[in-house]
């Protein structure tokens, strides 16, 4: 059926001023190529966002669902929730929760707070104080496996931390073979790694406050503290924010540290979700379960994240 | 509409290439890039010699005479079913691989690698690797062909004995060892140290539940046993050598046998005796060549008077995938790698026991005394049960086995524990 257009009675005769009714047009092609240059530009982008991000992710969530072995000719097979109803009841997995939580906890406060105490110390124009930037930095850009492989053998019978203890008559200590203090060893190794990313961020933070507020709170009357307080504190928010955040999201991750310095152990005490994800994807070839466990995970670090990020942005408000 | 149809092109495009690429694999698209006269061969480990004198001698050796290429990668033992594992599920798994024992009852599970029977028996010299071939039986059917044989053994430095006034003739059974350890032990040293570390752990356990008569599974491969008295006594042997009062040893857990030589406890002096292979002996006597003759091996100790048994036999073996489009060539391989010259050539660099009786008369054999015991203990080495969940049974009882040694569970509630935990996984074998 052919289409049928009704002229309404502006667009029935000649324009009044032909110049100014080719301007709409020109205008509107104009947006149009404009666009088209964008998507253009956007494409290689999106589409990689869409292949190796989303459709991993889609196929990640879809495998949640199936007993999938790749070893196993059949390919996944649907098995409804069963994959989390079981993890969700599973010791292992809720032991790997809770020490996923806790080497959270033994790593942030440390990671942040020495690295605030850092930051402070370098946000001055000395002579050298880049040196000390630089050097406090270095951790950060080394492998999270070789710091992990050196802190190793700091740990060993034979390791620096030993020798020190003989030095005082003590007898050696194997940190990482006691479920007392394996994770404790692993959290001391990671707050020296994050130390030196974390200060750098919180330098920027201090750099950006003005010094007009330090200037006006000195005027009236503010001691260190008080400056720290009122005037430190309320600008680094920001920064803290992001910090803290992002440290949540990649501790919750652990797992490079993990797989070297313990293997999880001893007695499942080091087993983060990301190691036991890897366990039971690569070792038992568990896909299905493994893909079910790193959804949980998922889920729990937004909602920590997102809670932490409310926190912080409502005590800021 | 022209942009959403190319956004909705891309995008379909993009996603066939991932679909593809997530495939779960099928028959025809394995073997990873083969032609007709090619075969990929993934080979575990990261030793400098083997790699060399497998790419640079073997290898090339073989391609001459077949006219073949052989594309040889080396992968990190840790790494090995990691990447395995992909490869099924991408249908680019080699053509031949190396692997432990461990994993044949899965991979024949899955119909993922070929059986050797008929190849196999028409071996002339099939007898020649005594029962290593056994190992490697799954359901009846051999899968595997030796590369190496290993054994592990109690290995002591003479010098600390004789200072503590221990005869190392009179150590025949774990209980006389468990008392030597005791008049070993000092401050800064254990008296005995046996493997404890996850999975070691259970390698030690088996040795000791099979020294004391008892098994792992029932002969159907259905039914954990490793809780009965036996194993109730192999454990508590475990246990008490760590905590106590008549601990003899520090450092439950500790993986010393992936330390570098030098770094040993017996080179080190910190442990009178270890638990060692014979590439591991081999190795430390390397680095401390004034250790070469201050240590002894012992042979299978007895437990409660039943015969010793030791965790051994076959180190690695090769697989060839059922997928592979040159299975003849593949076989070829196999049987070039474990022929007399070749296998005891590569024994000699590796530092592994022979696979072949033969070897035993060979200069490599002769010149290391060390060995003559390891080769000896052959009759008495005992492996796992070739069942398809293995390797999650395997993990279940290590996890046990860590309790029991940390003292967090007594020894008989630890292994009936995990006796409940592996009942599912055997069933569903």
């Amino acid at each position: 059926m052919p289409e049928t257009t009704t002229l309404t009675p502006t667009q029935a005769g000649p324009p009044a001023d032909p110049v100014a009714a080719r301007r709409p047009a020109r205008r509107g092609s104009a947006t149009r190529r404009t666009r088209r240059i964008a998507v253009l530009f956007i494409l290689p982008a999106a589409a990689y966002v869409v292949i190796f991000h989303l459709f991993p992710l889609a196929y990640g969530l879809y495998l949640s669902f199936t007993n999938y072995d790749p070893q196993s000719r059949s390919g996944p097979q649907p098995v409804g929730i069963s994959n989390y109803t079981k993890i969700l009841t599973d010791p292992v997995f809720l032991s790997s929760l809770a020490v996923t939580g806790k080497y959270v906890l033994y790593v942030l406060p440390g990671a942040v707070g020495l690295a605030l105490v850092l930051a402070l110390l370098v946000n001055r124009s000395r002579r050298g104080i880049g040196f000390f930037r630089t050097a406090l930095y270095v951790p950060h850009v080394v492998s999270l496996t070789a710091v992990s492989m050196v802190w190793l053998w700091l740990y060993s019978p034979q390791g620096w931390f030993n020798q020190i203890l003989g030095r005082f008559g003590a007898e050696p200590k194997q940190f990482l073979l006691e479920s007392s203090s394996a994770l404790g060893a692993v959290a001391v190794m990671r707050i020296w790694k994050a130390l030196g990313g974390n200060m750098v961020l919180l330098l920027a933070g201090l750099q950006s406050i003005s010094r007009e507020l330090y200037e006006a709170a000195a005027v009236d009357g503010a001691g260190r503290w008080a400056q720290f307080r009122y005037v430190t504190l309320p600008g680094l928010r920001g920064m803290l924010t992001y910090v803290v955040v992002t440290d949540i999201v990649y501790l919750a991750q652990s797992f490079g540290e993990i797989y070297v310095l313990t293997r999880g152990g001893p007695v499942d005490s080091t087993t983060t979700v990301n190691f036991l994800i890897y366990k039971q994807a690569f070792q038992f070839n568990d896909m299905g379960t493994a893909s079910a466990m790193g959804f949980v995970l998922f889920a729990l670090i937004s909602a920590v994240a997102f809670v932490s990020l409310r926190q912080m942005m409502r005590t800021r408000s | 509409m022209n942009i959403r149809r190319t956004l909705t092109a891309v995008t379909a495009i993009g996603l066939s290439a991932v679909l593809a690429a997530c495939g779960t694999g099928s028959p025809s698209g394995s073997g990873g890039n083969s032609g007709p006269k090619e075969l990929t061969v993934w080979f575990p480990g990261n030793s400098q010699v083997e790699i060399d004198l497998v790419t640079k001698t073997l290898v090339p050796k073989f391609e001459q005479q077949t006219g073949s290429k052989v594309t040889v990668t080396y992968v990190d033992w840790p790494n090995l079913s990691p990447k395995l594992t992909t490869a099924f599920a991408s249908g680019t798994t080699p053509d031949v691989w190396g692997h432990g024992t461990a994993a044949a009852a899965g991979f024949a599970a899955n119909d993922r690698v070929l059986a050797l029977d008929d190849r196999i028996n028409a071996l002339a010299d099939k007898d020649d690797f005594g029962g290593l071939l056994d190992q490697g039986v799954v359901d009846g059917k051999h899968y595997l062909m030796p590369l190496s044989g290993t054994g592990t053994l109690l290995v002591y430095r003479k010098d600390l004995l004789q200072g503590a006034g221990v005869d190392p003739a009179t150590l025949t059974s774990w209980e006389s060892v468990y008392d030597a350890a005791r008049k070993l032990k000092t401050k800064a040293r254990s008296g005995m140290l046996i493997a404890t570390s996850p999975i070691a752990d259970e390698q030690s356990f088996i040795a000791l539940l099979r020294s004391a008569s008892g098994k792992m599974l029932s002969d159907d491969g259905k039914t954990a046993e490793f809780n009965s008295p036996a194993g109730v006594q192999a454990l508590t042997y475990m246990v008490n050598l760590y905590q106590g009062d008549g601990a003899v040893a520090a450092g439950v857990s500790d993986d010393y046998l992936s330390r570098p030589p030098a770094q040993q406890p017996l080179a080190l002096g910190t442990a009178a005796i270890t638990q060692f292979g014979p590439s591991q002996l081999l190795q430390l006597v390397k680095a401390k060549p004034d250790l070469a003759d201050k240590l002894g091996v012992l042979a299978p100790p007895t437990l409660g008077g039943q015969p010793g048994k030791a965790y051994g036999g076959m180190g690695t073996g090769l697989f060839i995938s059922k997928d592979s489009k040159n299975q003849d060539l593949a076989w070829k391989f196999l049987e070039y790698m474990a022929s007399p010259e070749v296998s005891n050539q590569y024994a000699e660099v590796i530092g592994s026991l022979p696979v072949r009786q033969s070897a035993r008369s060979s200069a490599y054999v002769t010149k290391n005394p060390l060995l003559t015991t390891f080769l000896a203990a052959q009759p008495a080495y005992i492996g796992n049960p070739n069942v398809p969940a293995w390797v999650q049974v395997r993990d279940v009882l290590s996890r046990y086995l860590q309790q029991a040694l940390a003292g967090k569970v007594a020894p008989k509630d630890a292994l009936d524990k995990a006796a409940q935990e592996v009942k599912p996984l055997l069933e569903g074998s």
